[in-house]
Protein backbone atom coordinates (compact mmCIF):
# COMPACT_ATOMS: atom_id res chain seq x y z
CA UNK A 1 0.00 0.00 0.00
CA UNK A 2 2.84 2.34 0.84
CA UNK A 3 4.33 1.86 -2.63
CA UNK A 4 0.96 2.44 -4.28
CA UNK A 5 0.46 5.67 -2.35
CA UNK A 6 3.93 6.82 -3.32
CA UNK A 7 3.26 6.09 -6.99
CA UNK A 8 -0.03 7.92 -6.86
CA UNK A 9 1.64 10.91 -5.23
CA UNK A 10 4.39 10.91 -7.87
CA UNK A 11 1.78 10.76 -10.63
CA UNK A 12 -0.08 13.71 -9.10
CA UNK A 13 3.15 15.70 -8.88
CA UNK A 14 4.01 14.93 -12.51
CA UNK A 15 0.54 16.00 -13.60
CA UNK A 16 0.85 19.24 -11.59
CA UNK A 17 4.21 20.03 -13.20
CA UNK A 18 2.82 19.43 -16.69
CA UNK A 19 -0.25 21.56 -15.99
CA UNK A 20 1.85 24.44 -14.70
CA UNK A 21 4.17 24.27 -17.72
CA UNK A 22 1.16 24.36 -20.03
CA UNK A 23 0.15 27.72 -18.52
CA UNK A 24 2.92 29.41 -20.47
CA UNK A 25 1.41 28.82 -23.89
CA UNK A 26 -2.28 29.07 -23.02
CA UNK A 27 -4.69 31.97 -23.12
CA UNK A 28 -5.11 33.99 -19.93
CA UNK A 29 -8.24 32.33 -18.54
CA UNK A 30 -7.22 28.83 -19.57
CA UNK A 31 -3.83 29.43 -17.95
CA UNK A 32 -5.55 30.36 -14.68
CA UNK A 33 -7.68 27.23 -14.83
CA UNK A 34 -4.63 25.07 -15.58
CA UNK A 35 -2.74 26.63 -12.67
CA UNK A 36 -5.68 25.88 -10.40
CA UNK A 37 -5.89 22.26 -11.54
CA UNK A 38 -2.13 21.99 -11.08
CA UNK A 39 -2.58 23.32 -7.55
CA UNK A 40 -5.21 20.63 -6.86
CA UNK A 41 -2.89 17.92 -8.13
CA UNK A 42 0.03 19.20 -6.07
CA UNK A 43 -2.23 19.27 -2.99
CA UNK A 44 -3.39 15.70 -3.68
CA UNK A 45 0.24 14.61 -3.85
CA UNK A 46 1.03 16.28 -0.51
CA UNK A 47 -1.96 14.67 1.20
CA UNK A 48 -1.18 11.25 -0.26
CA UNK A 49 2.37 11.52 1.13
CA UNK A 50 0.98 12.44 4.54
CA UNK A 51 -1.21 9.34 4.78
CA UNK A 52 0.01 6.75 7.28
CA UNK A 53 1.17 3.52 5.75
CA UNK A 54 -0.18 0.12 6.79
CA UNK A 55 0.74 -1.01 10.31
CA UNK A 56 3.74 -3.18 10.73
CA UNK B 1 -3.97 41.93 -20.77
CA UNK B 2 -1.76 45.01 -20.53
CA UNK B 3 1.52 45.50 -18.70
CA UNK B 4 -0.33 47.84 -16.36
CA UNK B 5 -2.74 45.04 -15.42
CA UNK B 6 0.12 42.63 -14.80
CA UNK B 7 1.78 45.25 -12.59
CA UNK B 8 -1.45 45.79 -10.66
CA UNK B 9 -1.82 42.05 -10.13
CA UNK B 10 1.82 41.85 -9.02
CA UNK B 11 1.28 44.65 -6.49
CA UNK B 12 -1.84 42.86 -5.20
CA UNK B 13 0.21 39.69 -4.75
CA UNK B 14 2.82 41.70 -2.85
CA UNK B 15 0.16 43.12 -0.53
CA UNK B 16 -1.12 39.58 0.03
CA UNK B 17 2.35 38.29 0.83
CA UNK B 18 2.84 41.11 3.37
CA UNK B 19 -0.43 40.08 5.02
CA UNK B 20 0.54 36.39 4.97
CA UNK B 21 3.88 37.12 6.65
CA UNK B 22 2.07 39.05 9.39
CA UNK B 23 -0.56 36.33 9.85
CA UNK B 24 1.97 33.51 10.11
CA UNK B 25 3.98 35.49 12.65
CA UNK B 26 0.88 35.64 14.82
CA UNK B 27 0.01 32.00 14.13
CA UNK B 28 3.47 30.70 14.99
CA UNK B 29 3.10 32.30 18.41
CA UNK B 30 -0.15 30.44 19.02
CA UNK B 31 0.72 26.99 17.73
CA UNK B 32 2.97 24.37 19.25
CA UNK B 33 5.06 21.42 18.13
CA UNK B 34 4.93 20.29 14.51
CA UNK B 35 2.21 22.81 13.68
CA UNK B 36 4.36 25.65 14.95
CA UNK B 37 7.22 24.32 12.81
CA UNK B 38 4.86 24.23 9.81
CA UNK B 39 3.79 27.82 10.49
CA UNK B 40 7.41 28.95 10.66
CA UNK B 41 8.24 27.13 7.42
CA UNK B 42 5.24 28.80 5.75
CA UNK B 43 6.31 32.16 7.17
CA UNK B 44 9.75 31.73 5.61
CA UNK B 45 8.24 30.73 2.27
CA UNK B 46 6.00 33.80 2.23
CA UNK B 47 8.92 36.05 3.20
CA UNK B 48 10.95 34.66 0.30
CA UNK B 49 8.06 35.17 -2.13
CA UNK B 50 7.46 38.67 -0.77
CA UNK B 51 11.09 39.57 -1.43
CA UNK B 52 11.00 38.00 -4.90
CA UNK B 53 7.83 39.90 -5.84
CA UNK B 54 9.27 43.13 -4.43
CA UNK B 55 12.24 42.76 -6.77
CA UNK B 56 9.97 42.05 -9.72
CA UNK B 57 7.96 45.22 -9.01
CA UNK B 58 11.16 47.27 -8.71
CA UNK B 59 12.43 45.79 -11.98
CA UNK B 60 9.30 47.19 -13.63
CA UNK B 61 10.24 50.66 -12.36
CA UNK B 62 7.40 50.76 -9.85
CA UNK B 63 7.38 51.44 -6.12
CA UNK B 64 6.57 48.17 -4.32
CA UNK B 65 3.42 48.13 -2.18
CA UNK B 66 4.34 48.65 1.46
CA UNK B 67 3.21 46.44 4.32
CA UNK B 68 0.53 47.82 6.60
CA UNK B 69 1.64 48.53 10.17
CA UNK B 70 -0.72 45.77 11.34
CA UNK B 71 -3.49 43.55 10.01
CA UNK B 72 -6.76 42.63 11.64
CA UNK B 73 -6.91 38.95 12.54
CA UNK B 74 -10.28 37.28 12.96
CA UNK B 75 -11.17 36.56 16.58
CA UNK B 76 -8.76 35.65 19.35
CA UNK B 77 -7.37 32.44 17.82
CA UNK B 78 -7.85 30.85 21.22
CA UNK B 79 -7.61 27.29 19.93
CA UNK B 80 -5.20 25.53 17.58
CA UNK B 81 -8.08 24.71 15.22
CA UNK B 82 -8.82 28.44 14.87
CA UNK B 83 -5.19 29.04 14.01
CA UNK B 84 -5.19 26.22 11.45
CA UNK B 85 -8.38 27.57 9.88
CA UNK B 86 -6.86 31.03 9.60
CA UNK B 87 -3.69 29.60 8.05
CA UNK B 88 -5.78 27.77 5.43
CA UNK B 89 -7.80 30.93 4.73
CA UNK B 90 -4.60 32.96 4.32
CA UNK B 91 -3.37 30.42 1.77
CA UNK B 92 -6.70 30.50 -0.09
CA UNK B 93 -6.41 34.28 -0.37
CA UNK B 94 -2.80 34.08 -1.54
CA UNK B 95 -3.74 31.41 -4.11
CA UNK B 96 -6.47 33.70 -5.46
CA UNK B 97 -4.03 36.58 -5.85
CA UNK B 98 -1.57 34.37 -7.71
CA UNK B 99 -4.44 33.08 -9.84
CA UNK B 100 -5.20 36.64 -10.90
CA UNK B 101 -1.51 37.16 -11.66
CA UNK B 102 -1.46 34.02 -13.82
CA UNK B 103 -4.25 35.53 -15.92
CA UNK B 104 -2.64 38.98 -16.06
CA UNK B 105 0.97 37.97 -16.77
CA UNK B 106 2.72 35.94 -19.42
CA UNK B 107 5.96 34.03 -19.94
CA UNK B 108 8.16 33.32 -16.96
CA UNK B 109 6.16 35.50 -14.58
CA UNK B 110 3.01 33.53 -15.37
CA UNK B 111 4.72 30.20 -14.71
CA UNK B 112 6.23 31.54 -11.47
CA UNK B 113 2.76 32.68 -10.40
CA UNK B 114 1.29 29.26 -11.21
CA UNK B 115 3.99 27.59 -9.09
CA UNK B 116 3.24 29.95 -6.21
CA UNK B 117 -0.49 29.18 -6.55
CA UNK B 118 0.27 25.46 -6.30
CA UNK B 119 2.46 26.01 -3.22
CA UNK B 120 -0.36 27.92 -1.53
CA UNK B 121 -2.85 25.18 -2.46
CA UNK B 122 -0.55 22.55 -0.92
CA UNK B 123 -0.24 24.52 2.32
CA UNK B 124 -4.02 25.15 2.47
CA UNK B 125 -4.71 21.44 1.99
CA UNK B 126 -2.13 20.50 4.60
CA UNK B 127 -3.69 22.85 7.17
CA UNK B 128 -7.21 21.59 6.42
CA UNK B 129 -6.37 17.95 5.88
CA UNK B 130 -8.32 18.03 2.62
CA UNK B 131 -8.09 19.73 -0.75
CA UNK B 132 -10.26 22.55 -2.02
CA UNK B 133 -11.89 22.45 -5.44
CA UNK B 134 -10.04 24.69 -7.87
CA UNK B 135 -7.79 26.80 -5.63
CA UNK B 136 -6.99 30.25 -6.96
CA UNK B 137 -10.22 30.60 -8.88
CA UNK B 138 -12.45 32.22 -6.27
CA UNK B 139 -11.83 35.85 -7.13
CA UNK B 140 -12.79 37.39 -10.48
CA UNK B 141 -10.03 37.83 -13.03
CA UNK B 142 -8.74 41.30 -13.84
CA UNK B 143 -10.48 42.49 -17.01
Amino acid sequence: LRAVLRRLADAEDEAATARISACRTSGAELARLLASVGGCEAAHAALLRSLPGPPG
Amino acid sequence: LSAAEATRALQAVLAGEHAAVFAYGALAARLTGAQRDAAITALESHRARRDEVTERVRALGEEPAAAAPAYRLPGRLAHAKDARRLAADVEDRVADLYGQLVAAADGRLRVAAARALADAAVRAATWRGRTSALPGLTAASPT
